[in-house]
């Protein structure tokens, strides 16, 4: 076999199998060189082996092939074996079933004889049965008919039985089938046995119907089911009616004693009251609907006569109804009233009254169940929602008192406590628009919304809050000992009040009109005017402010009067400097200033004069005072001084009206304080030397207390009456040169 | 209601103390001391006839120094009691004669006016050098007993007799540890007169003289914010006092509740001096102040007299109907005649609707309660 042949032979063959296998030829021209490659070329491996390889190597690569040929060899002898032995072994197998083949014609003609056989045979055999066939129909027929009289002879038993297991409906089936066959041949003998046998049955029957329609825990769908079986058993409709009407005002009074012992667990009111509409509505409601509407299923063709029972019962479940849910909403929903709640309670209460609407549909009644609960309830929710406003009020103002600290500015504390009150009625106000959002179906209403608004909102909670807000301020004053106020606080609270009388409650009500629709402004419907609110706060506002010059006025006159007290004026040493505590006083004068100032305004002077006239009137009382100073001892008796000085000088007029204005705050305080003075002066006896520390006071007093006021005269008029009250109580009244008391007080 | 106006009569002199001269019962009398540290000082007698609307004086001089306190026996008409300072500044207290005296229901103007009274010094309750005297106090009803209270808050007890001797029976501790001066002193007429009620500055103590030193019977703690100046019981209910002070206020109280006062009254611009029942009609209390301005209160809730109760019922319709309503507690009157403070008023012992208050400047003011009121009152 030369080599180029075998190479052929062998491409063809591969060629074949790799078609079979489905494998594509790859050209692949790197593989010329694999010896078991597809493309395998003898003679360029064979050059390439002898270029590349040494001599050696060669003769390793040569035995090396030998060896793979004779074992390839050996491989191919023993296959070749193989399939030949296989190929004999099939010639073999295929001889035999040939000879098979043969015997088992000849046994299927012979089964296609016996078949036709059969054939035959069976054709004779149906002809032969045609009559049986018709007897047998008429056979079953009769045990048909059998069945059926057994049927009815079985009736009681199967009554009984069916009734004992409570399958009414199947126990009423039953009779009703056979009702009619049993009148027909009630007179027969042998049925009206068991005619009479049923109609005992049905009796008990009908006796058990009503017992499950009497009694109470039965679901309405059951009592539906029995009234239309009692009904078909033939029971008059009126008397059902009745009974029905009986058993079901039964069944919500229940409901109604569930609901009125109604308790809640949970702890947020809002839901509370929520689950407790909708239990409201899923109980007493729903069962009143359901009944009514059970009762038009039952009795479609009921005589108004039946059916007004009905709806009198329900009316007056419903009367009973509202005022349970109104106690029992008031109840849960609590004294604390906020946002959240009153949204739930809103949506509670438009719950409720949706489907009390459609009960009242239902009733076809046209009375006012909903409304006049929920203006009740909104009516108690808003003595509540005031009464809370008024708690949390006092609550900020004790806080207030109790922590007020004495470095706090009296503005900033104005903005931060009316922003505080402001807030608390503003929440309130919150609260209460949940009843008349605009999702609400009730505050559709406008009768509601007009009451609600007027009545409740603006007189109820607006106006009898502001009313006791002002009387607490006015409170707030009057204790004494541990709940005794700061005086700042009360200045500050003074403010609050006028801003209250000014603006914040005109804008507050404007806020109330526009929430609530009330016309801007509107007066009429006896409602009371902004102006009465606003004068209490006026009156409050007096009322503070007199009690903040008193309490001010109180510390700096104690100061005098402990700082008189402590000395001896008779023995007393030469002035060398002004009292610290007439600095102090002065220091706290204008502190009270500066807080007035921060608080309110300048306030008129009472002349207004030129800086310059002031300044010659100064001088002018200067003039005086040196005069003083020249007389002697003996010249000063006191009442002729002390009568001329009377003539000129205006009364004092100590009375309490301060006008809030800083002028007249500071002015009541310098008065009550200098008066203070007097009176502890006058009850001293004076050596020389006292009245001479008295005299640098007045001036250094004189020197700076104009500034803080309008009406110098009187500040002057009160120095001079202290100065000469010390002079009338002095032993040895020198008083000093003006030159020196201007030194000391200017030092 | 209408006013009538007041009798004016001016001292020359300053003055604190007054009192009526309740030895008198018939002639309108009233004691005034003056207080001037340069000139002689004297007690003024000075009547009011209502009739010739008159007013009359008669002087007596007081040699031992300014006079800050008045105090005419309750029953014997020429005895009278002083507190006074002298040149050695010293508090004191004497009890003098007064000579001459007319004798009861005679006019003072049977007295020569052209010469002067005497005081014949009958005591001198001296307790120590040290202690000054704050008050003085006759017992209420017979006079026969003194109380001196010091500064320091020590009570005396002296006994007056009959024939002017005077002995020192009893002098207690200090009422107070802490130096708290005595601002007011009053002694109770119920009680047998056996309590006597001292304020220091904000505190009141009422004591039992038979047992001074065990404590007080029951005290009032800072019963006005600002010291008490001078406090009165009611003389016809055991259980009623009122106080006043540097607040302003004339406070109200019932003894068997001390918690807060039954009646607050706030209607002095400045310290009120002193405060005064009418002995025959309690409702009616006058209050005197350094605002200047006396101001007669009613306190008829309090009253022993059943107003509009027992009285009204029969007499509502016959009389004018314009006065009957039942008096409220409030101001009545306040009377504003004065220009400088007034520290002291009195109601006549003679005539219970005529009332005397005095400033500093000397001016005495008699006034009468308004008409429409008596008539209220009484009818």
């Amino acid at each position: 076999m030369s080599k180029e042949a075998t190479d052929n032979d062998k491409r063809k063959r591969n060629n074949l199998l790799s078609q079979y296998y489905g494998i594509t030829e790859e050209k692949d021209v790197e593989n010329l060189f694999d010896v078991d490659g597809k493309h395998f070329n003898a003679d360029a491996y064979v050059d390439k082996l002898v270029q590349e390889t040494s001599l050696k190597q060669l003769i390793d690569k040569e035995q090396e092939l030998v060896r793979e040929i004779q074992s390839l060899d050996s491989e191919m002898q023993t296959l070749v074996y193989e399939n030949y032995n296989k190929f004999i072994l099939a010639t073999d197998t295929i001889r035999q079933m040939k000879s098979d083949f043969k015997t088992m014609e000849d046994e299927m003609e012979k089964l296609v004889q016996d078949m036709s056989q059969i054939a035959t045979f069976a054709n004779s055999i149906s002809s032969n049965l045609q009559d049986r066939r018709q007897q047998i129909t008429k056979l079953s027929n009769i045990h048909e008919l059998l069945k059926n009289l057994q049927f009815l002879f079985d009736l009681p038993t199967k009554l009984k039985s069916s009734v004992e297991e409570k399958n009414y409906s199947l126990a009423v089936k039953y009779y009703a089938k056979s009702e009619q066959v049993l009148k027909d041949f009630g007179d027969h003998p042998s049925f009206s046995g068991i005619q009479s046998d049923c109609q005992e049955i049905v009796t008990t029957l009908r006796k058990c119907l009503k017992d499950q329609f009497v009694r109470a825990e039965v679901t309405s769908h059951e009592l539906e089911e029995s009234a239309s079986l009692l009904s078909k058993l033939g029971e008059s409709s009126t008397s059902l009616a009745l009974e029905f009407t009986v058993i079901n005002k039964g069944r919500l009074e229940k409901d109604l004693d569930d609901l009125s012992t109604y308790t809640t667990s949970g702890e947020n009111n809002g839901e509370a009251v929520l689950a407790f509409i909708e239990k409201c509505c899923n109980t007493a409601l729903n069962n009143a609907a359901l009944t009514i509407a059970t009762f038009n299923n039952i009795f479609p063709l009921a005589s108004a006569k039946d059916s007004e029972g009905l709806i009198d019962m329900a009316v007056d479940v419903i009367n009973r109804l509202c005022p349970i849910v109104k106690t029992k909403v008031v109840e849960i929903i609590g004294f604390e009233i906020n946002e959240g709640c009153c949204l739930s309670l809103v949506a509670a209460l438009d719950k409720f009254h949706r489907r009390l609407l459609a009960v009242q549909r239902l009733l076809m009644s046209d009375k006012q169940w909903s409304s006049i609960l929920i203006t009740d309830v909104a009516q108690i929710i808003s003595n509540r929602a005031a009464e809370n406003l008024v708690v949390k009020w006092t609550e900020e103002l004790q806080g207030w008192r109790d922590s007020w600290n004495n470095d706090n500015q009296p503005h900033g504390s104005v903005k931060f406590i009316e922003g505080a009150l402001i807030e608390h009625i503003h929440r309130t106000l919150v609260a209460l628009t949940a009843f008349v959002g605009n999702h609400v179906t009730f505050s559709q209403d406008y009768q509601f919304r007009q009451t609600f608004g007027r009545r409740h909102v603006r007189e109820d909670v607006f106006i009898m809050s502001l009313k006791k807000l002002s009387i607490m301020l006015s409170n707030l004053c009057n204790a004494t000992g541990k709940d005794n106020a700061s005086p700042t606080l009360i200045l500050v609270l003074s403010r609050v009040a006028i801003d209250f009388n000014q603006n914040l409650a005109q804008s507050l009500l404007s806020l109330i009109e526009e929430q609530f629709d009330i016309p801007a402004g509107f007066q009429g419907d006896n409602l009371t005017p902004l102006s009465a609110v606003a004068a209490d706060f006026k009156q409050a506002s007096q009322t503070l402010l007199q009690r903040y010059v008193q309490s001010e006025s109180h510390v700096l006159v104690q100061m005098i009067r402990k700082s008189m007290d402590s000395r001896d004026w008779l023995t007393t040493s030469e002035p060398r400097s002004v009292r610290p505590v007439i600095k102090r006083v002065l220091e706290e004068i204008s502190r009270v200033d500066s807080h007035a100032a921060q608080l309110y305004e300048e306030g008129s002077r009472k002349d207004r004069s030129s800086d310059s006239s002031r300044r010659t009137h100064h001088s002018s009382r200067m003039q005086q005072k040196s005069s003083w100073s020249s007389l002697g001892p003996s010249q000063l008796d006191s009442s002729l001084l002390n009568n001329i000085q009377k003539l000129f000088s205006e009364r004092i007029d100590l009375s309490g009206t301060v006008e809030p204005n800083k002028g007249s705050v500071v002015m009541a305080v310098i008065k009550i304080c200098l008066k203070g003075f007097l009176e502890c002066v006058r009850l001293k006896t004076f050596g020389k030397y006292g009245i001479q520390q008295i005299q640098v006071d007045c001036y250094y007093l004189q020197l700076f207390l104009w500034r803080f006021t309008f009406d110098e005269n009187l500040v002057h008029s009160l120095l001079d009456e202290i100065l000469s009250s010390a002079v009338q109580r002095c032993l040895e009244p020198v008083l000093m040169e003006p030159g020196v008391v201007e030194l000391i007080c200017e030092r | 209601m209408e006013e009538e106006a007041p009798i004016i009569y001016g001292l020359d002199f300053q003055a604190r103390s007054l009192c009526a001269q309740y030895g008198e019962t018939e002639m309108v009398r009233f004691l005034i001391g003056t207080q001037s540290l340069k000139s002689e000082n004297s007690i003024h007698c000075v009547e009011y006839d209502e009739e010739s609307v008159l007013v009359s004086k008669f002087v007596y001089p007081h040699p031992l120094g300014e006079i800050w306190q008045t105090n005419a026996h309750p029953n014997q008409a020429d005895i009278i009691g002083t507190v006074h300072k002298g040149q050695n500044q010293k508090m004191s207290a004497t009890i003098y004669k007064m000579s001459p005296v007319p004798t009861n229901g005679q006019s003072i103007d049977t007295l020569d006016s052209t010469s002067h009274g005497q005081l014949e010094a009958i005591a001198s309750l001296e307790i120590s050098d040290e202690k000054e005297v704050a008050k003085f106090l006759w017992q209420p009803n017979d006079g026969n007993k003194v109380v001196t209270v010091s500064t320091d808050s020590q009570i005396n007890l002296w006994d007056f007799g009959n024939e002017g001797k005077v002995q020192n029976s009893l002098h207690s501790d200090p009422l107070c540890k802490i130096h708290n001066q005595v601002t007011a002193a009053n002694w109770s007429p119920h009680h047998g007169t056996n309590q006597v009620a001292v304020a220091m500055e904000t505190n009141l103590q009422v004591v039992d003289l038979r047992s001074v030193n065990k404590g007080s019977i029951y005290n009032i703690e800072n019963a006005h914010i600002e010291p008490i100046r001078d406090l009165d019981f009611n003389p016809n209910r055991q259980y009623y006092m009122a106080t006043c002070g540097d607040d302003g206020c004339v406070k109200f109280w019932d003894v068997r509740n001390l918690s807060s006062p039954v009646l607050n009254r706030h209607d002095h611009y400045h310290w009120v001096w002193q405060v005064r029942f009418n002995v025959f009609h309690d409702q009616l209390v006058l209050s005197a102040g350094s605002d200047a301005r006396v101001v007669l209160t009613s306190a008829a809730s309090l009253s022993s007299e059943p107003f509009g109760k027992l009285m009204s019922d029969d007499k509502d319709n016959d009389d004018d109907e314009d006065v009957r309503s039942p008096l409220a507690d409030g101001v009545i009157t306040a009377y504003e005649e004065h220009e400088d403070s007034v520290y002291s008023v009195a109601w006549s012992s003679a005539d219970s609707w005529t009332f005397a208050s005095l400033s500093y400047g000397g001016r005495l003011l008699i006034h009468r309660v308004p008409r429409s009121l008596k008539h209220s009152i009484l009818f």
